[in-house]
């Protein structure tokens, strides 16, 4: 599970061998990466040929209906430039992700190739131990005339077993490294509102863009995301941080906050009742739960209130009762705590043993002696 | 328009010339400066009614010809999700986890600034259809005189 790897929040490379970290990177396949890549370089070309059409139409329009002139006319140019602000902003965002994506890409693909040549000669050396290791059995299990020259160790292969483990261990912390940089470098933008803005990508889009009735895995989850990583969406100014658990309300967590299977989809979080912000989401991420599941909406103690902890038994007060500690269930509490002394404790080496002056309800069986019965070859007694 | 390095890209290159065709006829029609500008003193309002007209329809043809087709492949394309890596591997899962969340984030703004563009299109038409019935309407009346109904 993502997050309990160690080593400070992130991957302890330590901990693995060449075999181990070869298997990370062997499956890895850049195709789909080089299709977001494209993905990313369009959406910013796209969306910078649209802002200069759009700002052409904005200092047209100032000049047929200016705005100084009409408080409508001012009004309509302050939504056209928020619209021109949230395409300059998405274009920023899409070149930096372009940036990034091409960044992170481009690590994997290196220490891939790099990887493989260390497992190449790693497992070569492998097959030589092991036929040494085979060569020694057979020589310890031959009889002893039959016993030629004891095998020879291959020279130096363990030692650079050793070594290409850590050259394998250096790889893969600088592609760490990498990663994280790549990561803080992600920019979400502002998401754009507008009046007719889908909130779900199902509703139909006019115009040209035939909207996607199915098939989007932006809404309600994506397959194969996480809760959350801990980068947390929240904005700095567009950006989004890489530092752990800085995210907003539905965030948190960090690197080792738990990011594991439990999360392996992520959907959005849009139904956190009021009564969870504040208590359950906090109280999940401090007992180290994936963060970024879903919670479902629950209803809320009629005595809830937003921010403050869930009532639990310790926290009841009032007219309800509780069972009096050494009382009886249902009657009140009276007298005072029962303290040592009050009632002697029973001693394990005599259980039978009543207080001064008490008559015992039980006794003991009397006490016969242990009659083990005839043995055989021993004299009779 | 020319993105940072100063060229076009390739698959851009007839952006906009669809928009300019399909508006044509707007800019023939469209009534000669004098003519046009709509000056309504009472309120000190200046709107030149047949250029707001003819810049709206030009900015809503040029969502539906040229933005949205080629959002629409954009947006297929960032629909597109990388393959899962080994659990092992946290930084990796972090970041295909935060680039998943900036990549729908993206795709969607690529898709509603098509709508939101349109929007304002269509709204600006609307204000400048208002102003010219307003115009038409207080010239019939003057046309007939303080004492017409």
């Amino acid at each position: 599970m993502p997050g309990e790897a160690g080593g400070g929040g992130g991957t302890d490379w330590s901990r693995y061998a060449v075999p181990d970290m070869w298997s990370m990177l062997s499956a890895h396949d850049s195709a789909a990466h080089h299709d977001l890549i494209t993905g990313w370089r369009r959406s910013y070309e796209l969306i910078l040929e649209h802002l200069h059409h759009v700002r052409g139409y904005r200092d047209a329009l100032a000049e047929a209906w200016p705005s100084h002139r009409s408080t409508a006319a001012s009004a309509y140019l302050d939504r056209l430039d928020g619209l021109i602000g949230e395409l300059w902003a998405t274009h920023a965002a899409a070149t930096e992700n372009h940036r990034a994506l091409s960044a992170a890409t481009g690590a994997l693909e290196s220490s891939r190739r790099v990887l493989e040549r260390i497992y190449r000669e790693y497992a070569a050396n492998q097959q030589l131990l092991a036929g040494y290791a085979r060569a020694l059995r057979e020589y310890q299990l031959s009889p002893g005339k039959a016993r030629g020259l004891p095998p020879r160790e291959p020279t130096g292969v363990t030692a650079r077993q050793t070594a290409l483990d850590g050259e394998a261990r250096e790889l893969m912390s600088g592609l760490s490294t990498e990663l994280a940089q790549a990561r803080a470098a992600l920019v979400t933008p502002k998401p754009h509102t507008s009046s007719s803005t889908t909130e779900s990508d199902a509703t139909v889009t006019r115009g040209a863009v035939a909207a996607r009735a199915s098939g989007d895995p932006g809404d309600g989850g994506s397959p194969g995301g996480s809760g959350d990583d801990g980068t947390g969406n929240g904005n700095r100014g567009m950006s989004e941080k890489s530092g752990a658990g800085d995210g907003d309300g539905g965030d948190g967590g960090g690197i080792g906050a738990g990011l594991g299977k439990a999360a392996a989809s992520f959907p959005e979080v849009t139904d956190i009742s009021p009564s969870i912000i504040g208590a359950g989401v906090a109280a999940g991420a401090a007992a180290g739960v994936a963060v970024g599941v879903a919670v479902p909406r629950r209803a809320p103690a009629s005595t809830a209130v937003i921010g403050t902890p869930p009532r639990t038994a310790t926290t009841v007060t009032g007219p309800e009762r509780i069972n009096p500690v050494g009382g009886v269930i249902g009657q009140p509490a009276t007298g005072r705590p029962r303290r040592d002394g009050d009632h002697p404790r029973r001693r394990p080496d005599d259980p039978w043993a009543t207080g001064t002056g008490i008559d015992p309800v039980l006794r003991p069986p009397d006490e016969t002696p242990l009659a083990p019965g005839p043995a055989i070859g021993l004299p009779a007694a | 328009m020319p993105s940072d390095d100063g060229a076009t890209p390739a698959w851009l290159r007839d952006y906009g010339h669809i928009a300019a065709d399909l508006t044509s006829h707007i800019a023939d029609a469209a009534p000669t400066p004098d003519g046009a500008s709509t000056h309504l003193t009472s309120t000190h309002i200046t709107a030149d009614v047949a250029a707001m007209e003819w810049f709206a329809a030009r900015l809503a043809a040029d969502v539906a010809a040229d933005y949205a087709p080629r959002a629409e492949a954009v947006a297929s394309t960032l629909l597109g999700r990388l393959p899962r890596p080994d659990d092992r591997f946290v930084e990796l899962h972090l970041f295909l986890n935060a680039h998943e969340r900036v990549q729908d984030t993206c795709r969607r703004n690529v898709r509603d600034f098509a709508n939101g563009t349109s929007d304002l299109a269509d709204a600006a038409r609307a204000v400048s259809d208002r102003y010219r019935e307003a115009d038409a309407a207080t010239r019939d009346r003057l046309r007939r005189g303080p004492d017409a109904g």
